[in-house]
Order: C-alpha cells, then sequence, then structure tokens
C-alpha cells in the first residue's frame, strides 16, 4: 500500500512518500495523527534538520537510521517529535525514519534552512491519496 | 489499588492538560521564566540554564520510562522513580520559579510507591511528552542564531587579540 502525505512549511507545498514496509507501525501512528499543525525549531547540534514536538503518537523503535537522505522524516520517539532531515546532518539520537519528501524538495529545503534564523515558521501535514 | 489507580488518571489528566497550555504558549512556568533575572540583571543566563536544566530532568524521565519497560515487576523501579521525580523539585522552585513542574514532579513521586510497572511507564510517558513541549516552548525564549553569530564573533575576537577570559596572553 502506497502513502503519501502532504507537507507545507511555511507556505511552500510539497509531497512525501510514506514507508509502511519498513516502519508499519510509525507511519500508522502518524497517519492516525494527521492533520497536525505546528511550529518549526531548527536543530542546535545536529545540523539540517528541523523538528516539532507531537503527542505521544507511539515509542516503539523502528528503522531507527544514522545515515539519513534529505527530505527523510523521521519520529523521535523519546522525544517525542517529528523531524524533517533536510541536509547534511550528524544524527546524534536516530529517530524512526517513517518517509520522505519526494515533491517540490528544494523550495522545502530553503525554507527549512530559513528557519535557523527565522523561528515560527508554521508546518501543516496532512494526508494525501493513500 | 483502584484508588492509587484513580489518583494516578487524575494526574496524568493535569500532566496533559498542562501539557496542552504548553502547547497554546500559555504556561505560567515559561512566563517565569522570561522573568527571571540572574547576574548583572541580564536573563540570558537563567533562561538557557532553565532550558538545560529542562533537558537533563527529561533525560532522568526517559530513565524512569526505560527502567518501567525492562523490569515491569521488579519493585524497586518504583523507588528508584520517585527519587527521580522528587530531585528535581527543589531546583525547578527555587532557582526557575516553575513552580507548576514542580507540583507535577511532589505528586508524581508521592505517587509512585504504589503503581505497577505498566502504570510508572505510563506516568512517565506522560511526563517525557510535557517535557517536549516544555523544552520547545523554553528554547522558544532563546535566539540561538544570532547567540551564534555573536559568540563566534566574540571568539574571532578573543582569538586575533590573544586575550584569556582572565586577561593573560594581552599582547
Amino acid at each position: 500500500m502506497s502513502l503519501r502525505m502532504i507537507v507545507e512549511l511555511g507556505g511552500v507545498v510539497g509531497a512525501a512518500e510514506l514507508y509502511p514496509d519498513l516502519a508499519p507501525k510509525t507511519c500508522a501512528a502518524v497517519w492516525n495523527a494527521l492533520p497536525m499543525r505546528e511550529t518549526i525549531n531548527h536543530a542546535n547540534f545536529s545540523g539540517e534538520e528541523v523538528s516539532f514536538p507531537t503527542l505521544g503518537l507511539m515509542w516503539e523503535k523502528e528503522n531507527q537510521l544514522y545515515q539519513c537522505q534529505p527530505g527523510d522524516l523521521g519520529y523521535f520517539v523519546q522525544g517525542p517529535a517529528i523531524c524533517i532531515y533536510y541536509g547534511a546532518l550528524r544524527v546524534i539520537s536516530p529517530g524512526n525514519v517513517f518517509g520522505r519528501i519526494t515533491g517540490n524538495l528544494a523550495p522545502i529545503q530553503e525554507m527549512a534552512r530559513r528557519s535557523w534564523k527565522e523561528p515560527g515558521i508554521r508546518i501543516v501535514l496532512q494526508r494525501g491519496e493513500s | 489499588m483502584a484508588e492509587v489507580t484513580t489518583a494516578l488518571d487524575t494526574l496524568i489528566a493535569r500532566i496533559e492538560a498542562a501539557t496542552t497550555t504548553l502547547s497554546a504558549g500559555a504556561a505560567a512556568d515559561v512566563a517565569r521564566v522570561r522573568q527571571l533575572r540572574g547576574a548583572m540583571g541580564q536573563s540570558f543566563t537563567t533562561t538557557i540554564f532553565a532550558f538545560q536544566q529542562a533537558g537533563t530532568v527529561r533525560d532522568g524521565i526517559a530513565f524512569v520510562a526505560s527502567l518501567a519497560e525492562k523490569f515491569p515487576h521488579e519493585s524497586w523501579v518504583a523507588t528508584v522513580a520517585a527519587e527521580q521525580f522528587r530531585r528535581p523539585v527543589a531546583t525547578l522552585t527555587t532557582r526557575y520559579a516553575m513552580r507548576d513542574t514542580a507540583a507535577l514532579h511532589t505528586d508524581a513521586a508521592a505517587l509512585c510507591a504504589g503503581l505497577s510497572g505498566a502504570d510508572l511507564l505510563r506516568l512517565a510517558r506522560t511526563m517525557l511528552v510535557y517535557y517536549a513541549f516544555l523544552l520547545r516552548r523554553l528554547r522558544d525564549l532563546l535566539p540561538f542564531y544570532e547567540l551564534s553569530v555573536a559568540f563566534e564573533g566574540h571568539r574571532l575576537i578573543a582569538e586575533r587579540v590573544a586575550i584569556s577570559p582572565t586577561g593573560e596572553g594581552a599582547r
């Protein structure tokens, strides 16, 4: 089954593909919690990553990766938070990688990068086609 | 046991309500941290130390959650959990004026002795979510971009003129 999610960051709209084969529990938990609306914070330590806190959607570790690709989406279990790994990164504490932004990534990366200087950028995650 | 469960449900409902308040940006604890003044009347050190302290407390709660998950039938976990919840109360109250957060810790610590491993895990995880939102709000008080620019500039100047913080090495 293919699950797609619409990612809107600071007014820039992109599309993400979820990975139910690699992270079935995380995908289900995130999917069931959509839509989500928050403001992002830029990472202070790990590199090109933005995130926002969530309720405890699930607590299991699943498909945790230290080597992420630009656009990968993670769910940080201990936090809990949803993370967008948008560029160069040194992962310190891995999250459950449950999908990747595949559509319109470049402007989303630019907006994520801006959030380091301009806090308060809003994010909306909502269901796309399934 | 039913009374303890009822008390736990009540406390968890309070923590969740406090999390909702944090999410809405209306928490009194965060407002009080914002008003704190440290040495020389500035608020940078009090704010960043409050942020750091909350992160340390969060790590302690994650430790409790991990113990409760790995040793669900060991009664000593409740003793450790009670101490872990109690330990930061004085610091949160006296240094950072985070009285509402400290009150949640006090009540959690008082409840731990009668809780099962599953209940301890539920309590710890509810607090972890609370701390995710608390840390986010405290972080929002800190302009990390501007601070990083100022810090790198200060470091560059210090290295160029080779002056240590104590003045040694000045030339």
